[in-house]
Order: structure tokens, then sequence, then C-alpha cells
């Protein structure tokens, strides 16, 4: 509790000055008794002691009383003395009299007194006896002597008495002055600490009253200020009475300055003016009335009416309330709140606009963050006792991390980077959010990282949001792997363009770009060359180009790309020009339109051209030989076999008809026409079908060579069944391959190794093997990737081996004619057909113990 | 066979090949009745003429000057009234090419020219015989395609 | 516009027949295998005027009784191939020796001496005509087709396709096929 304000608040002062009056009076009244008590004890003490010098005195009278008397005795002289006794007896009573007042509040005293009496009484007797009958007598009688002792006796009682009453005088009197001596000390210190309350509670009660003082003053000030400052008028009104104590008007007593302002008028002058004077509108739709009511009643109101003054209308909205014995205004031009509130409710619903935007455009931004494909953060730093950042808290980081990194959002949450991101901390990323944070900087960077194994390239971008920070991060490896890309193809670019510049000049080509607009146009530095230009003196532009080009091509070249220019096509011609070194040159163009602009390269084909036109002769001549080819091969087909058949055939028929009637000579020159005819007619049957291979390119089909290898073993039945040959056939596939050359093929070849057989047991083996490509040593351009190789073993006469190239050749026979019969194209045949069908065939032989003859055909 | 005769024609611009052949016919123990063309334009003449009767079987060499055996066989086969001929491409050409493109053509037999007179006997024979089956028995004669 | 047919000759020459000998006015009863018993006939008819109607569709009166039974065997001949069932239960001598109540020699005999060729080619003749025909409508594999016909494998069947045509089965079928693309006429 705040013990200031409990102090000030008004309860707690009351009770305090309640408390503080209550301590003064107790204090005051203690201080009073204990006064009026010392005043007693000091009373008692005096009253004591005149008590004491009274009974002194009276004693001491009694003893002049007796004294006097008996000088008296003594001196006989009676005339003298007897006037003392008598004035010493008289002051003796008035003693008495005395002290018996004084100690009537001491009944002790009062019987002391009442003996004390009686003993004067005696003493008197006794005195008055002793000098009077005595008068005369020189010797004292002993009456006289027994009245003396009587005298003395009361004499001692009185003293007796004396001695008591004092005895008793002087206890009170020690009593009273220990009563006082206490009463002495006690009552100056309340006295003291009367005075020293009485001056604390002054003291509070002052700085009280000044602290208020000078609150007041503030206040006062404050009231001013807010009077002069405030927007509100506010006036203060005090009635205005009629003769019946009717208020028939209101003075203006107070007006502050916004008077001046609202209303347009002075406060000084409207001071101790009637409102009806000043304001006018106060008389209208009853307002006056209300101010009376407010007034008579102490009433409250509220007005809020437009009001003319001074021609002008205002919104006032008056307070009026009625304080001590007057009305206290309050008012307020509202014309402007009136304009306000239109417009503020203008606002209010652009604001609810705004807002209901900002609800969606929320929601947005959730979706947003949530369907962006960059990872968005936001950390908070932390800081040691230095306040200096040591490292970040991640709050927020959506779901898009973990196609980065492979984190889980809610895994990540409240964790520092450096737990999570240990390599942002050395990768300079943890700087920049420092001086993000401290610096209020927006800073982007491009950082790579790898994730699972996987390079990244993330651009990111810390902004400053709140105390925080808002990274976010997009995956921009794409980009730097075309970056990278293109710098890679940028330096293949720069490499090619120089391999480009010298393969122009190897190649004879210059590259062109023809634009109608002036400067645009370009040439490269061959093209120069090819022209023999200098650059230079030579303004390069198309048209300048076309007074080079030969003026009988110049209408075919213009026709050319007029055609190409219309139908948007590339194009291609050839034409010649003169060199500025004045050389024709025969030049090729490759182009093509576009952007109005014409684009392509040239060659320099002059070389081309003359090795063309060599070619053309070459052409010439081969077609020529070719159509003698031809010719010879229709005259070895038909006219060469025409009159061989015809031979044949009358040789048949002498045979059948004539043959025995011939000479045994003439029968054996017969058999030789007939023999060399076969011959012939087999030899240009060979030729034909040698020839003939390479023209039937397109009969390849599914071969089963199974099938075929049926078909040549029944074809060869005869001769195999005469040889005793024994024919073993491995497991053969299927091949793309021309049927009756494949048939064609194995006749030759299984024809060959009978005609060749060894004397004992002769046998062929046929079989075949699929081999990789890589896997085959026989050297021969290998299309396929794989390959049958089919082996035709025999266990013949073979050959030498430095035959194995040879006997492929045309008409190559290892052996004479007579020995074997034969026509030496057979093996050429056969290396034809393989060829034909991308294959290869070797022949590898040992003399004396057989042969073998491989061919590969293309498998798939 | 015993009661009919078989009328066959042969076009062929060689005089040697067209005796040959006419002996080879006349060896045979079949009926026949040969007619002898010297080259296509004469054979296509006959049998464009009216009233005669049709060969069961027309033997073509294809090389002959004026109209070759091609253009004949071309001609037959657009003839509806020919239509029913056998053809017999009868010559010394071995080229694949060349009898395939005659079969395509319509030829339902190619004879490559023998060498020796009993093979043209035999072949002769045969075309006759396997023609017969053809004209005699329910044989799909579309399909008639005979290579010897 | 071009039309494949495919017809059945039997059906066909059975309706023609019975459709001229019913115009003509002759009873008869049909036998089968080409055979026909005639039980009666207009008396202005003779046999020459019917064998002159039935020539017009080229449907012959084998007066020869030799020539008729030769018919006879070719038609069962050609009836056992097209019955696939049947035809792999029979031996053809068998087959025919029962169907047409005669020794299979005395048909060999008479069908060698009339047609100048034997049975047995005449059967190889058919069936390889039968092959042919299935290689056309190509729904049919090689291998299928030797065995829809019996034979023991591919190759024989394609041995005996060349012997019998000169030509193999893929070149037969690509000579007909291109017969057909370029619309030539038989």
């Amino acid at each position: 509790m705040n013990f200031k304000s409990l102090f000030s608040s008004s309860k707690i002062y009351i009770v305090l000055v309640i408390s503080a009056i209550v301590v003064l009076i107790f204090i005051g009244s203690l201080s009073y008794f204990k006064l009026s008590a010392f005043r007693k004890a000091s009373d008692a003490i005096s009253h004591t002691l005149e008590v004491e010098k009274e009974i002194n005195t009276l004693f001491s009278t009694y003893s002049q009383l007796e004294s006097a008397q008996l000088k008296k005795l003594l001196r006989k002289d009676t005339l003298v003395n007897s006037g003392n006794f008598q004035r010493y007896l008289k002051n003796a009573d008035a003693s008495y009299q005395r002290l018996k007042i004084l100690v009537s509040d001491n009944p002790n005293h009062l019987d002391h007194l009442k003996r004390i009496d009686t003993l004067r009484q005696a003493l008197v007797d006794a005195l008055g006896l002793v000098t009077n009958p005595q008068k005369r007598n020189i010797r004292l009688s002993e009456n006289f002597i027994n009245k003396l002792d009587d005298v003395a006796y009361i004499m001692a009682e009185l003293e007796q008495h004396k001695q008591f009453m004092l005895a008793k005088e002087d206890a009170l009197l020690r009593d009273r002055e220990s009563d006082y001596q206490s009463q002495a000390f006690i009552t100056p210190m309340m006295i003291l600490m009367l005075g020293i309350f009485a001056l604390f509670v002054f003291i509070v009660s002052f700085i009280r009253i000044n602290k208020e003082r000078k609150i007041r003053a503030n206040s006062e000030a404050f009231l001013a200020s807010v009077l002069a400052n405030t927007e509100n008028i506010i006036n203060y009104y005090e009635p205005v009475f009629d003769e019946n104590n009717q208020v028939k008007d209101f003075r203006i007593k107070y007006a502050n300055a916004r008077n001046k302002i609202d209303l347009k008028l002075d406060p000084e002058n409207m001071k101790g003016k009637l409102i009806s004077e000043v304001l006018p509108f106060v008389t209208l739709h009853g307002e006056y009335d209300k101010l009376i009511t407010a007034y008579t009643e102490k009433k409250f109101f509220n007005l809020n009416r437009q009001v003319q003054l001074n021609g002008e209308v205002i919104w006032l909205e008056s307070n009026i309330r009625p304080l001590s014995d007057g009305l206290l205004i309050v008012a307020k031009n509202t014309s402007f709140e009136k304009e306000s509130v239109a417009r503020l409710n203008d606002l209010n619903d652009k604001l609810r606009e705004q807002y209901e935007e900002l609800k969606d455009t929320e929601e947005f931004l959730q979706n947003v963050i949530k369907s962006t494909s960059n990872v968005v953060s936001y950390f908070e730093p932390i800081r040691d006792k230095e306040n200096k950042i040591v490292d970040f808290d991640i709050l927020y980081t959506n779901e898009q991390i973990k196609e980065t990194t492979g984190h889980i959002p809610d895994d990540i949450k409240n964790k520092n980077i450096s737990e999570v991101y240990p390599f942002l901390m050395t990768n300079g990323a943890f700087d920049f959010f420092v001086d993000s944070v401290e610096n209020d900087k927006t800073i982007s960077y491009e950082r790579s990282y790898v994730f699972n194994e996987q390079l990244f390239w993330l651009y990111s971008t810390i902004i400053k949001t709140g105390t925080g920070i808002c990274v976010t991060s997009q995956n921009i490896t794409t980009r730097k792997e075309n970056e990278q890309k293109l710098i890679e193809a940028n330096e293949e670019l720069k490499i090619q363009n120089t391999i480009l510049s010298d393969a122009e000049y190897v190649a004879q080509f210059g590259s062109y770009r023809w634009s109608n607009k002036p400067g645009e146009s370009a040439i490269s530095d061959n093209f120069c060359k090819l022209i023999s230009c200098d650059p230079t003196s030579f303004t390069i532009n198309h048209e300048n180009y076309k007074k080079l080009i030969h003026t009988n091509d110049l209408d075919k070249y213009e026709l050319e790309l007029q055609q190409a220019q219309e139908k948007n096509k590339p194009f291609s011609l050839s034409y010649r020009v003169i060199t500025k070194a004045n050389k024709i040159k025969h030049f090729r163009t490759w182009g093509h339109f576009q952007n109005h602009q014409l684009i392509g390269v040239v060659q320099d084909v002059s070389h081309v051209i003359k090795a063309e036109l060599a070619l053309k002769e070459k052409n010439e001549e081969l077609k020529r030989s070719n159509a003698e080819l031809e010719s010879f091969n229709r005259v070895a087909s038909h006219d060469l076999q025409e009159p061989i058949r015809k031979i044949q055939m009358f040789i048949s028929r002498i045979a059948d008809e004539d043959l025995n009637s011939m000479s045994d000579a003439s029968k054996g020159y017969f058999e030789k026409i007939n023999s060399s005819s076969e011959r012939m007619r087999m030899l240009i049957k060979y030729l034909l079908s040698y020839s003939r291979i390479n023209r039937t390119k397109n009969n390849f089909e599914e071969v089963n060579l199974h099938h075929i290898l049926d078909k040549v073993q029944e074809d060869l039945e005869d001769r195999i069944n005469a040889s005793k040959v024994s024919l073993v056939i491995d497991d053969l596939p299927t091949v793309k391959a021309i049927p009756y050359q494949m048939e064609q093929l194995f006749n030759n070849l299984i024809s060959n190794a009978i005609k060749y057989r060894g004397l004992e047991n002769p046998r062929i083996v046929i079989d075949c093997k699929k081999l990789k490509k890589n896997e085959i040593t026989d050297d021969f351009i290998k299309k396929s990737k794989s390959y049958y190789r089919i082996s035709v073993l025999d266990n013949g006469i073979g050959f030498e081996q430095e035959h194995a190239e040879k006997i492929f050749e045309l008409f190559q026979r290892l052996h004479q004619k007579n020995e074997y019969s034969g026509t030496g194209i057979g093996l050429a045949i056969c290396k034809k057909i393989v060829q034909n069908h991308n294959g290869h065939i070797i022949a590898d032989s040992n003399l004396g113990i057989g042969t073998a003859f491989c061919f590969y055909l293309p498998a798939r | 066979m015993a009661l009919h005769t078989l009328n066959i024609a042969l076009a062929d611009d060689d005089e040697d090949d067209r005796i040959v052949f006419k002996d080879a016919i006349d060896a045979l123990k079949i009926k026949t009745k040969l007619s002898l063309f010297v080259n296509g334009k004469e054979l296509m003449d006959y049998l464009t003429l009216p009233n005669i009767i049709l060969p069961e079987i027309i033997f073509l060499d294809l090389n002959m000057p004026v109209k070759n055996g091609m253009q004949c066989l071309r001609e037959i086969r657009e003839n509806t009234h020919l239509n029913a001929i056998s053809v017999a491409i009868y010559s010394t050409s071995s080229s694949e090419d060349d009898i395939e493109e005659t079969f395509i053509n319509g030829a339902n037999i190619y004879i490559n020219k023998p060498h020796k007179f009993s093979d043209l006997k035999a072949a002769i024979e045969r075309v006759l015989q396997v023609n017969w089956q053809y004209q005699t028995s329910i044989l799909n004669r579309d399909n008639f395609l005979l290579r010897i | 516009m071009i039309i494949n047919l495919k017809f059945d000759i039997n059906i066909l020459s059975k309706k023609i027949l019975c459709q001229e000998l019913n115009a003509l006015g002759v009873t008869y009863m049909i036998h089968g295998f080409g055979e026909i018993e005639i039980t009666g006939m207009p008396k202005a008819l003779n046999m020459e005027n019917i064998a002159e109607k039935l020539g017009v569709y080229g449907i012959e009166v084998i007066s020869d009784q030799q020539m008729a039974l030769v018919q006879r065997i070719k038609d069962a001949i050609a009836i056992l191939i097209n019955d696939e069932n049947n035809y792999k239960k029979y031996n053809i001598s068998t087959y025919l020796a029962e169907t047409l109540d005669y020794s299979y020699d005395y048909l060999s005999t008479i069908f060698s001496e009339t047609t100048y060729t034997s049975i047995g080619n005449f059967v190889i003749l058919k069936k390889i005509d039968v092959a042919k025909s299935l290689i056309i409508e190509n729904e049919l594999t090689l291998t299928e087709i030797a065995f829809k016909l019996n034979y023991s494998s591919v190759a024989h069947l394609s041995t005996q396709f060349k012997k019998t045509t000169g030509l193999t089965p893929s070149t037969f079928q690509k000579i007909i096929r291109k017969r057909k693309e370029r619309q030539v006429m038989l």
C-alpha cells in the first residue's frame, strides 16, 4: 500500500486530526491535573509550614505568657507587668484560633488542640493565681510553690503537645515534600510533552496546509489554463432577480477565452453583462426556462442545437450545471465534430472494409506462406548479458522447410538456429541476421547448402519484423545450375566461335547478315577474305555485295531470294562472284530470312565446282561403263545363254538319235564338245548369279536356316549319297536374309566340301555360335551388336593357309581343271552373298586335314 | 485325254526353238494340235480372230521382236475372252525378278528353256499334265502357278 | 469394284444340273460324285440334247465309263481332303476302295491310264491346291496348314509345295498378293 496516498487520503487525514485533538486534550488535561496536584502539594507544604509556624507561634506565646508572669512574680512589680500578660494571652488565643482553622482538616491535631485549649486555661489560671495573692510577700508560700509546679507541669504538657504536633506536621511535611518533589518533576515534563506534541501537530498542519495551498495554486493555474485552452466554452452565470425575487436574467460572471473562437465574443466584454444581451439565442426554444429550471431546481441539462450568432450558424452542445449560486455552462462547438462524425462514419466503413480485407489478406498470407515454394521462417534473437546477440530462436517455419532441409516445422519450433542449422553460424548468415536486427536492415544473400546429400542454392532475404527477423529463402538451385550451365555454355560458345572461325577459314566459309537498316549488315572476317576485300574500303551492305555478283547470275540470285522471302523458306543457291582481286569464284550460299534480315553462310565452292566437273565426267564414264555392264548382263543372261543352250539342245538331240552311229573318236570329240558347252553354261550361269547378287537388296526376309539346309540337302541329295559324306548340322538360327542367296551360299559351301572331300570318312559339320561384337576377333566392319558365326567344317584335302584369301577371288582356282571340276566363281559368290548380308567370310585350312569356312551374319 | 485334243500355241521368234518345241510336243503321247507364231503380234492377231478354237495353253517367249511376251501376257489377261487360257512363259531368263514379274502379270507357268531335248519334253509333258488337271479337276485356277 | 468370292463348285454344279434337267423334263436320281441315273426323259429328247444343254455350264456328260470313274475318284479325293476329321483317319487307298467299291489297284490303273498321272500325284496336287487357298486366306500359319493337311512337318509341306509348284509358299503368297494389288484379272 502506498503510504503516501493513505496519508493524503481525506478519511485518514480526518482520523489523524481527531486523534491529534484527542491526544492534545488528553495530554492537556493530564497536565492540568498534574499542575493542580502540584499546586496542592505546594499548598499542602505551605499549609504544613503555616501550621508549624502557628504551632510554634502558639506555644511561643504560651511560653512568653508564662515567662511574663513569672517575671512579674519575681519583680513584684505588678503594675508594670500585668498588661503584657494580657497581650500575650490575646495573642495566644488568636494564634490558637488560627491554628484551629488551619488544622481543621486534621482531627488528630484538633484533638491536640482541644487538650491545648484546656491546658491554656489551666495555665492562665495558674499564672493568674501566682501573681495576684502573693503580691507583697517576699517569701513564697507553699501554695505558691504548688502553683508554680502546676504551671511547670502544664507547660511541660503543652510542650509535649507541641512536640507531638510538630512531629506530626514534620511527618506530613516530609510526605508532602516528596509528593511535591515528584509533582515538581512530572508536571513540567507533561507540559513539555504537550508543547512538543502541539508543535508537531502544528508543523504537520502547516506543511499540510502549505501543500494544500500550493496544490490549490497549481489547480487554479491548471484550471485557468484549462479554461483558457479548453475547446469548450465555459461560462458562469449568476442569476438576476426581479422585485418578486424571481429570476429574470442571468449575468455573466465568467467567460473563458474559447468564447472568442467559437462565438466571436470577447470574454472580457461579456463579463458582467446579461446573457439575453450577449447571447440572444438563449431566449429561443425555451432555453431560457431551462436555465431558470436548472438554477431553481438545481437540475442538470444538456442542450444540443444549432444556434445563430452574429450571422453564423453553428452547432452548439451545451452542458448546464448548477454550481453554488449560479450556473456553469460548458458548451462545445460541434459543427466540426458533426462533419467529423460523418467523416468518421465513412472512415469507419473504410476501416471495416480494410479490416475485412486485412482478414482476407491474413488468410491469403497464411495460404501464401503455406503454399509458397519459399522457406519462410521467423527468428527471434537471443542475447547474452552484454545484450549481444548470440543465437536465434526459431519461432516459425513454414512447411516448405521439409522440401529443403527435411525438417518438420513443429519439430524445430522454439529451437535455436545454432542447434538446427549450425551451418548458419559459420557461413555468414548469422552475421547478416545480427546486422539486420541491430541496424533494422533488409539483407539478401545467396548461399549453397548440402541437405540430404543434395546441393541446394538458396536465395534468402532477411527483413526485420518486430523484434525478430523474417527470413525468406527461395530455392534457386535450378537457376544456379542454369547459370552454371550458361557459363559453361558461354565458354563452349567461345570455343565454338573460335572453332567456327577456324572452320570458316579451313572450309572456305563465310557468314553474313544483310539488313535493310544501315549499319546492321555484317559479314565475317573470312567472308571478307573470300571476296578479297578490305573491310575499310567497302561499306558492308547487301547492295554493295550484289555488285560483286557475276552479272549472269545476279538475276537468278535476286529471284531465288525473292521467292525464299515470299515463301519464308530457307534457300540455297550457287552463283559466281568477281572478287575485288578480279578472280571469278563459285559461291554457294545457304540462308534464311529472319526479322527482315537475311542471315546465312556462303562457301567458296570453286574447288568443289571443279571437283564436281571432274566428278561429272567420272560419273558419265561410270554410267557408260555401267551401261556396258548392263548390256553385258543382258548379253550374258540371254544372248550369250541362247547359243549355248541351242548348242546343248542339239547336242542332246544328236546324242539321243545318232550317238550310236558315230565312230568312237567322234564319240570322244562329241563328249568333249558336250562337257565344254556344259562348262560354258555353268560359267555363264555363275557369272550371272554373281552379278545379280547385289541387285536384289530389298528381298530380305526372315529365313530359317534349317529350312534352307533342308532344301540344300535335298538339292544335293544325289551327290551327298554318291560321295558318302556324312552331314552333321547343329542348331541353326533364323536370320534376316535373301532366301535364295542363303540357299546358294550353303549350296556352294557344301558342294565345295563335297568336291574337295577326303578319301576316308568324309564328314561335313555345320555349326553355329552367337557372338557379341567385341568377342569377334576377325577384322571387318561390325554394324550389328552380335553375330552368328556359322561354320562349315570338313575333313577334306584342305589347302595352304596362305591361299585363304585368294580363294574368294573370282576365277581363282587352286587346282587343275581336270583334277576337280569348278568354275572359280562359287566361293566368290559366297563372299559376295555374305558381304551383301553385312557379314564376313573367312577360310581356315590345313592341307590334308580339312577346311573351315566361317561366315558371320548379323543377329538381332 | 483320250477323248480330247489339246490346242497349244507357241510364240517364239527363234525358228530353231519352234522346231525343237514342235518335235518335243510331237514326241509326247498326248494328243495335241500346235499352232506356231513368230512373234507376239501374230499370236495376238490370231487370238482375236473370230470363230477360232482358242488354245487351252499358250507358250510365250519373252524376248520377241514387234510384240514381246510380257505385252502379250498383259493383253491376254485384259481380254475377257482369252482369260481362261493358261499362259506358260517359255524363256531363257532365269532372273528371279523376271519370273516374279510374269507371274504377277498373270502367267500360270514359267519354264526356263531347257538345255536338253529330254528336259524339254519332260517340262512340256508336266505342264500339259498339270494344266490338264486344272482344266478337268476341281482345282482353283486362280492359284495355278508352276515354275519349271 | 472388285469383290472376292469363294464358292463351292459342288453345290453350284448340282444346283445348275438340277435346274437344267428339270427344265428339260428329265427325271433322274443323283448318286453323288458326278453320277446321275436318268430314270426317264421325253421322247423328243436324246442324250446329245442333254449334253449340249449342260455343256453351256461346262458340265460334260462323260460317256466313257472309265472317265466317269476317274471323275468320281477325283471328287472323292477332293471331299476327303476338305474333310479334316476323316482325312486323318483314312489311308487314301482304303478310303477310295471303300467309297467307290473298286479295288484300289483297279482305280489306280484306270486313273493313270486316263489322266497320265497317278492317284498319289493327284492327291498331292489337290492338297497343294488346298494349301494355296489357305495360304492366300492368310488366316493360318504354315505350321497350322501343315497340320490341317496332315503333313508331318512344315518342311515337308514346303518341300512338297516347292516340288509341285516350283515356288516356295512365301514366294507364292507374295505373287498372289501383288496380283491382287495390281488387280490382274485371270
